[in-house]
């Protein structure tokens, strides 16, 4: 399946354009964070999702570049017939280190729903014995 | 009504683990791995004994003469394991080629030695699902023309069992002259494929001639059937390991465990659910 033929699949072509759709929106949110720092008014919950949202569209674009690869998405340390330099396969690996990183997924959006939407706090569990 | 395993297929999957904790822990794994072939012919012989790489041949032959599903189990503790060993080109695909197509001569030729462990054969069946880069192979007068590519367990192969685009299968031995060997190393270190490019290689076709797509079918269904129970055997043991570390790091004062994000994550009852259900699947499809 060439690069074309993958395109011809109804269901690669689909998260192409909803992968595509998710990148735009990001385009636009930061052009509307960059607005509000340039006039100095404060950003809001708008600036709290960026990490997260980022991270995982970085991590979902590879995986998907690696679907549409097929076989040869899985050949690394410059194989014969590696595509781009395993360059799908690094990112793919190293995104879900960023998801991790620099708070995790899970803690951006404990931030998001606490510091963003005002929800009230975790309580500070107790020593379970 | 019983759709569990059998007490003796319990007992070849409880001793198969305890000896692959005891002989073949991460250590030696990674050890494995850094070879140049990943493979390990002292371990592969040692797994003989327990009857692993002979699973599928009969006992006429050296071997257990056991059914698929049995070899779906072990492939599925060996993946518990991320054991690097030549299990499914030598231990399924092969024996099952040559029990099908096969005739008495080449069974003879090479199922005791793949029973035992010394011999191993690669399987070169990727292009039956898509060629990529041009690749196909066919028979000519007896002579291997073309490439093929992820050919499995390549790397310590004696032989390779090459399904060609007439639907031939054909064997030609590791040493044929015109035949050349690349290793294509991927992500997965445990295993090395190859592509195997042909130039008047002399092989031999098992069956007759132009009579290999059933055969070939098959071996597709089992391989992706073992690949299954490998997937589902590294996924059981990585959330095993899972649980285990959020059970013990503590982060914020606490077992990270004990949060509610995390215990979400961790699906426990879905991977005991899944082993079940594999194992019913496998026992109701007739092979």
């Amino acid at each position: 399946m060439t690069a074309a033929g993958a395109l011809d699949d109804p269901v690669l072509c689909d998260r192409l354009v909803q992968l595509q759709g998710q990148v735009l929106a990001m385009k636009y949110h930061a052009l509307r964070l960059l607005t509000c720092a340039l006039k100095g008014e404060p950003a809001g919950v708008a600036g709290l999702i960026v990490k997260l949202n980022g991270c995982q569209l970085n991590h979902d674009l590879c995986a998907l570049a690696l679907e549409a690869m097929g076989e040869l998405g899985v050949l690394y340390h410059r194989a014969k017939y590696e595509r781009a330099r395993g360059a799908w396969m690094y990112q793919y690996l190293f995104s879900l280190g960023l998801i991790i990183g620099g708070g995790t997924a899970q803690i951006q959006k404990n931030i998001i729903g606490e510091r963003g939407l005002g929800l009230p706090r975790e309580p500070r569990g107790e020593e379970k014995r | 009504m019983d759709f569990g395993l059998s007490p003796e297929q319990r007992l070849l999957v409880d001793t198969l683990r305890r000896y692959l904790e005891e002989e073949a822990p991460w250590g030696r794994v990674r050890d494995i791995m850094r070879r140049d072939t990943a493979h390990d012919p002292l371990l592969w012989q040692g797994l003989a004994a327990l009857g692993v790489p002979g699973v599928l041949v009969p006992a006429a032959y050296g071997g257990s003469g056991l059914a698929l599903l049995d070899a779906v189990l072990i492939a599925e503790t060996l993946a518990q394991g991320a054991l690097p060993v030549p299990f499914l080109g030598s231990a399924v695909l092969a024996p099952l080629a040559l029990l099908a197509a096969g005739t008495p001569a080449p069974q003879q030729a090479w199922l005791p030695q793949l029973a035992s462990g010394r011999a191993c054969i690669g399987v070169a069946l990727a292009e039956q699902v898509g060629g990529r880069e041009g690749a196909g192979m066919v028979l000519r007068d007896g002579r291997l023309f073309g490439k093929a590519l992820f050919v499995l367990d390549a790397a310590a192969a004696d032989a390779f069992l090459v399904a060609t685009r007439e639907g031939d299968l054909v064997l030609v031995p590791r040493e044929a002259p015109g035949l050349r060997l690349t290793l294509l190393p991927t992500v997965d270190e445990t295993r090395r494929l190859g592509e195997l490019v042909c130039e008047a290689a002399p092989a031999d076709c098992l069956g007759s001639r132009g009579e290999g797509e059933a055969v070939i079918a098959r071996l597709l269904a089992a391989a992706w059937l073992v690949l299954a129970a490998e997937i589902l055997g590294a996924s059981e043991r990585a959330l095993d390991m899972a649980v285990a570390y959020a059970k013990e790091r503590r982060q914020f004062g606490r077992p990270i465990g004990s949060f509610q994000a995390v215990k979400h994550s961790v699906r426990r009852d879905g991977g005991g659910a899944g082993a079940g259900a594999f194992a019913s699947l496998v026992r109701r499809l007739r092979f």
